[in-house]
Formats: C-alpha cells, sequence, structure tokens
C-alpha cells in the first residue's frame, strides 16, 4: 500500500497540464473511432491513471474512463467515505464511488451504444474487471489501446519534468544525508533512507540492499537480507506524486575501495550528465567507467513510466524515453562489483 | 518456524489440496496490492509488478516475473524456479501448453488477467479461489505463530508512533518514524492509515501534510508483518489531555470492542460479532454510525492479507474458523468527538479467543 504523503498543487501539476495530457488521448482516440478508453489503477499498476488525474489509489483499485470528449471520470471500490479525501488530492474529473466499477462503465457504455472501446494493456486487465464490463456491456468490442495511450504518454511537459526532478532530489538528499555511522550498519543505513525520504514528502519508498557485492549483485528487502559483507550496494526506488525514480549507491568499509566506488559515481554521473541521443549510452558509459582503473561495464538499462507500471524496461538503443528515465549500470573490476544507478532526463522531446 | 520450513509445510497443504480436488496443477496470480496468493505458494513477497506462479501437483512452483529486478531477488531467494517474464502472459501460455492436458486452477480468478481468462477453456484452467481462500482464512498453528510475532512488533510499533506525536509534528512525519522503526527491525510491509484532528475528520487515510495540534484525535492502524504474515493494532490518542466529551465518547468504543470480542467463539459467523459491537452504539442512539456511510467494516480477517474474509459486517455470515486470527475494530465517527478507532487482531478459539496485542485499550494520550 502506499502510506506516505499524497497531497495534490496546483503549482507543481496545474489542471491545465491535466487536460492537455487528455486532449492528447482523445485525440488520438478519436483518430482511431474508439469510444473512449479505459484505465485500470492500483498500487501495482498506477501510472497510467495518475498521469491523468494525479490520483494513486493507496489501496483497492479503480478504472478510468476517457470519452473521446469531455472529462474523464474515475470509479473505484474505495468506500464513499474516503471520497472527500480522494477529490482532496485528485485535480481532475469526476469520482464515483462503487463496488463494481467495472459494472458502472459498462452500463453507461451500453447505454451511450459504444462500439469499440481502447483498454490500456487490455491482457493485463483483471479478468473479473473484464467479465463485469462486458457483462454490462454485452457486444462490446474492447481492443488494446497500448500503442495508442503510450504514443500520446510519450511527450512529456513541464510539470512531469518537474515533479521527476523533485523525486530525484528527495533520492540524491537521502543518501547524501546518510553519515558514516550509519552505513557502517547496512540496515540503520537502510531505514534512514527511508525516513529521509518520507520527512521529505515521498509517498512511497522501497530500500533494498545486496548485501555482499563480493558475492552478488542482488537485491534484497530487509526481511531477507544477507548479513552485509565488506562492500555493500543500497537501492531506494521512491514516488514523489506519483512520479518514480531510482537510485542505487555502493558503499564499502574498504578505504580504497570506498574510493574506488566513488570514481565510478562520478565518472557516470558525468557520462549521463554529457549523454546526448540514447543511441550511445551504452558505449558513452562503457568508455566513462573504462577510464577508472579499467572498469568493464557488464549491464546497461534503462527504465521509464510508459504505461500503468510506475517503471519499467525502456529500449536502450533507439528508444526515445518517455520522460525521466532512471539509468542502470554494472562493472566489474576484477573480482569486485559495482552498480549505479540514478534518474536522469536523457532527451529533451518537450510538449509544452 | 524458519521461513524454509513455513514455506515447505504450506507446499505440502497445497498438494493435498490439489490432490483432493482432482487438480493437476494450481495458477496464481499476484502482485503488491493482492500478494496473499502468491505468497501461500512460492514464498515470494512481491513489490513490484506482477506474477503468477505456476505449482504441480509434486509441489514444485515455476515463478514468473514480469519485473527483472524483482526476478532476481526471487532467484536470490531460491525459493522456487523462477523466470523473467517481461511479456507475462505469453510466457504463461507457453508454460501451460508445455504442461499438457491438465486441470488447471488458477486464483484469486477475478484478478487474473484477462489475457488468460478470455481462453480459459483452451487453457483449461478454471476458477479455483476457493481452494486458496479457505487455507487462506483458515490458520495452522506456524501461521498463527507469524502474526504473534507480528502483533508484537505493532505493539512496539505502536509506542514509537506515540512517541512521534509531538507539537507541530506532521503526519506524514508519524509514518517516516514508524516506518524506519519496522525497517530497522526487519518488516518489509505495514499497511498504515491515519487520521488528525476533530469533528470534522470523518476516516483514516493516508498522511495529507496536517500539522498536530493540542486537542487533536490522532488515530491510526499499524499492520506489520513478519514472513508475510500480518497482524493490526487500531488505537487513538489525543494531543494533550483528553476532554470529557472524548472520555466519554471513547467508553462506547470500549464497550463495543468488548462486546465484540465477548461474542468472538469458532463457528459463530461474522455478522454476530459485527451485531454485539452495533449493538453497543444502537443503545446509545449512535445506529447510523454503524451503517456505510459512516464505517466500512467492523473488522476483518488477518493473515498473509491485511484485509481478508471474513469481513465482519452484520449481512455478512462467513463463519470464523477456530485458530482463524480476526481484528475486532468497532471503528467509526461519534458525532460528539469525531472519527475514533481501537480494536486488536486475536485467534479464534473453541470457546472464545486470545488476544495477540498487550497494548493498553484506554484512550491514549501524549503531553503537548
Amino acid at each position: 500500500m502506499r502510506r506516505g504523503f499524497y497531497g495534490w498543487d496546483a503549482a507543481e501539476l496545474p489542471l491545465a497540464a491535466l487536460e492537455a495530457r487528455a486532449a492528447r488521448l482523445q485525440e488520438a482516440l478519436r483518430a482511431e473511432g474508439l469510444d473512449g478508453a479505459l484505465l485500470y489503477t492500483n498500487i501495482a499498476r498506477p501510472a497510467a491513471v495518475s498521469w491523468l488525474t494525479g490520483f494513486t489509489p493507496y489501496w483497492s483499485e479503480g478504472l478510468l474512463f476517457v470519452p473521446p470528449h469531455g472529462a474523464p471520470d474515475f470509479a473505484t471500490a474505495l468506500s464513499n467515505r474516503v471520497a472527500e479525501w480522494m477529490r482532496s488530492v485528485t485535480p481532475a474529473g469526476s469520482i464515483v464511488c462503487t463496488p463494481q466499477p467495472a459494472v458502472f462503465f459498462g452500463r453507461r457504455l451500453a447505454a451511450d451504444g459504444a462500439k469499440r472501446l481502447g483498454v490500456l494493456e487490455l491482457d493485463m486487465l483483471p479478468g473479473g474487471q473484464a467479465a463485469a464490463l462486458l457483462s454490462a456491456a454485452p457486444g462490446l468490442e474492447l481492443v488494446d489501446a497500448t500503442a495508442l495511450f503510450r504514443s500520446a504518454r510519450a511527450p512529456r511537459d513541464a510539470a512531469e519534468t518537474a515533479l521527476f526532478a523533485h523525486a530525484a532530489g528527495i533520492a540524491s538528499g537521502a543518501f547524501e544525508a546518510l553519515t558514516p555511522a550509519l552505513t557502517a550498519s547496512p540496515r540503520e543505513a537502510m531505514a534512514a533512507l527511508e525516513q529521509f525520504a518520507r520527512v521529505h514528502r515521498a509517498e512511497e519508498v522501497f530500500v533494498t540492499i545486496a548485501s555482499d557485492l563480493s558475492r552478488d549483485d542482488c537485491f534484497q528487502r530487509v526481511d531477507r537480507a544477507a548479513d552485509p559483507g565488506a562492500s555493500f550496494a543500497l537501492r531506494a526506488s521512491l514516488a514523489y506524486k506519483s512520479t518514480w525514480v531510482r537510485h542505487t549507491r555502493c558503499f564499502s568499509k574498504d578505504a580504497d575501495t570506498a574510493a574506488l566506488f566513488a570514481r565510478l559515481d562520478s565518472a557516470f554521473r558525468e557520462c549521463l550528465r554529457l549523454s546526448g541521443p540514447a543511441q550511445s549510452l551504452r558505449s558513452q558509459i562503457a568508455a566513462g567507467l573504462a577510464r577508472v582503473s579499467g572498469a568493464r561495464l557488464t549491464h546497461c538499462s534503462v527504465e521509464a513510466c510508459l504505461g500503468s507500471y510506475p517503471l519499467e524496461a525502456a529500449a536502450l538503443e533507439g528508444g526515445e524515453p518517455a520522460a525521466g528515465s532512471v539509468v542502470c549500470a554494472k562493472a566489474t573490476i576484477g573480482a569486485l562489483r559495482w552498480i549505479g544507478q540514478l534518474p536522469v532526463i536523457l532527451h529533451a522531446r518537450d510538449a509544452g | 518456524m524458519t521461513a524454509t520450513a513455513i514455506h515447505r509445510a504450506r507446499t505440502a497443504i497445497l498438494q493435498e489440496e490439489m490432490e483432493r480436488a482432482g487438480i493437476d496443477a494450481l495458477l496464481i496470480y499476484g502482485n503488491s496490492w493482492h500478494a496473499d496468493s502468491l505468497r501461500y505458494a512460492s514464498d515470494f513477497g512481491i513489490q513490484e509488478g506482477q506474477a503468477l506462479a505456476l505449482m504441480a501437483r509434486d509441489g514444485t512452483v515455476t515463478l514468473l516475473l514480469d519485473d527483472a529486478g524483482e526476478a532476481d531477488r526471487a532467484r536470490a531467494e531460491g525459493a522456487c524456479e523462477t523466470i523473467h517474464a517481461p511479456r507475462l502472459i505469453e510466457t504463461a501460455k507457453e508454460l501451460l501448453a508445455r504442461a499438457g492436458n491438465r486441470r488447471v486452477a488458477a486464483a484469486p480468478w477475478h484478478l487474473m488477467p484477462y489475457g488468460l481468462t478470455r481462453d480459459a477453456e483452451n487453457l483449461r484452467i478454471a476458477d479455483g479461489t476457493a481452494i486458496l481462500e479457505k487455507l487462506l482464512m483458515g490458520k495452522r498453528d506456524f501461521e498463527v505463530e507469524a502474526v504473534r510475532r507480528a502483533g508484537r512488533l505493532a505493539d512496539a510499533g505502536y509506542e514509537v508512533f506515540r512517541a512521534a506525536v509531538r507539537p507541530g509534528a506532521k503526519d506524514y512525519e508519524l509514518i517516516a518514524e514508524i516506518e524506519a522503526f519496522f525497517r530497522a527491525h526487519r518488516v518489509p510491509e505495514n499497511f498504515m492509515i491515519i487520521g488528525a484532528g476533530g469533528k470534522e475528520v470523518r476516516g483514516m487515510a493516508p498522511p495529507v501534510g496536517k500539522t498536530i495540534k493540542a486537542g487533536d484525535l490522532v488515530t491510526t492502524e499499524l499492520t506489520p508483518c513478519v514472513e508475510g504474515y500480518y497482524a493490526q493494532v487500531c488505537r487513538t490518542l489525543v494531543a494533550g489531555p483528553p476532554s470529557e466529551i472524548q472520555l466519554k465518547s471513547f467508553a462506547v468504543f470500549q464497550e463495543a470492542l468488548a462486546a465484540g470480542l465477548a461474542s468472538v467463539r469458532a463457528g459463530v459467523p461474522g455478522s454476530d460479532i459485527a451485531r454485539a459491537e452495533n449493538e453497543v452504539f444502537r443503545k446509545y442512539g449512535l445506529g447510523q454510525y454503524v451503517t456505510s456511510e459512516y464505517t466500512r467494516v467492523r473488522g476483518h480477517g488477518i493473515g498473509l492479507f491485511p484485509d481478508q474474509k471474513p469481513q465482519l459486517l452484520e449481512d455478512i455470515h462467513i463463519p470464523v474458523s477456530e485458530n482463524s486470527t480476526i481484528i475486532v475494530h468497532p471503528n467509526t465517527y461519534h458525532p460528539d468527538a469525531g472519527y475514533m478507532v481501537l480494536g486488536d487482531t486475536i485467534v479464534v478459539r473453541a470457546q472464545g479467543h486470545e488476544s495477540i496485542g498487550r497494548l493498553s485499550r484506554d484512550l491514549l494520550s501524549v503531553p503537548f
């Protein structure tokens, strides 16, 4: 569940920005001859609905219906008692509390004579929602609208860029605030990262640890983490106002290794700062890290928010990240592993 | 019991259930919201993305995860064979096809992706929700022990929460302190909502940036987990000394909780427990405040999901079974004081219940 700060601030996420996003999607719907788009949301897949409304459910699930014209409507199984709270954190569209959101929209679509409904990530729509929708609107054709949505969502706007930068700042600040005493005790450091992020109004934080970089680079939650080795990595995945970033840093009890990690961090950051088109990202990072004691790049990947997932794998070569991206690089120097992961704006393709 | 032993025990139970139901395989769906069935079968506590697990009659589990980082984490835990499946549905279909002509029960059915349910007949999958639901509601001793351990952490966590309520504190800062405490004590997840204020507050929700001020009611429910098993505690405290009105209002909740707990024994319908709680409110002319306009449920089951069946409502007649774990909480709005909560996780016994929590059930307060 989400249990961090929720709140809508018109200065951060202007209603006009949300309206412009909906308008882009609606233009695409009309061009495809669709009678609307249906977007599912829960805490695991909240991103598409929050991009259009600013809202992420802290619990339960919901559906957003975007008609070809007019304002979107959000229906959720959250009870009426929390409707007032939802309205306070959700600027766009109307909110309907109903035990069966799909039936609510199905009946409306049937009454309106709708024929074709676009559904984001149709195959992943919960079967119960699909069955309820089709029972209320027999004959309605469900069409996968994933590509259509992704295309409409791709150009980032100033509000999204600013929220991404804010989230990145919280993550960066959390790591900067770690003292040597805290990093001497990785579990305390994990708690401190989470506390810093939540005090700075993160909506959610997941902190994980790769406990022993001499053994592997797998990140574990606090309950299953092995005893830390001499060198370990901490990863913070966090959201601010529904915008997710990740930040990873390596630590070592050995001063020489810690200094090496610092040089690799610096080289990685510099590669990202200088990065141009995504096509050359891997080679830029490989060359930049190689200049530090011959580090060999073993992994390079990009995540971005494209559909309903907060972050998902994005194309590394030839792709055009839709919004802020999270770049992850892994390298080895002899038997030593290093991991770097930072949020970054890779590409300028602004919608205004 | 260790995590490995718990997983082995649950696997054996599922194998027995599959044998009894004549099922060749179980297909389980999970995400970070509904992680319970997946956890039961695979022991993986999913945090990001979505997962499907296919359990064969011999107890082997193949876990499909659409998030690469989660797949790495599952492999490191080593509880089952793990496949990173960015195209989750296609990979699941391939797996089902390789499994051949078998009867597969899928759960929870309502969350099973449409990409699978629309081909249910061809894939030979059918609704197997009831198999898992029964196991999730009833608890074995090793599961009750995990809930007890979570209950002890909930109590300790509440003391941290109480100490964090200071003049000028923001609601999200209270959450930050309690979450840091839980992470430091190896608790990976916690269901938590909060309310702060007076008569204008109608319920609990995530924090919205309120500053705690003298006289506020501060309500919360904490729900940490151990090995995936949750325990919940609901308490109300006052910032500063409680007023006579607050104390008098809270006495109704104390009486309702006592009445609800007194009605608990194995086999009793959840509706009877809800009715026992609600009769107290009705006795004081507060009947309207136990309707859905003001409150959701009067308690619920708890285990691998923090809010599982049976929901305690007067119109839901599912009986509570012996050794099941539930929370009884007559949380609602009181017109004289505002929204108040009070509740404890218990184990249902043949002739009563066992309380898990040890916190005082008084209206608590902190100096302001």
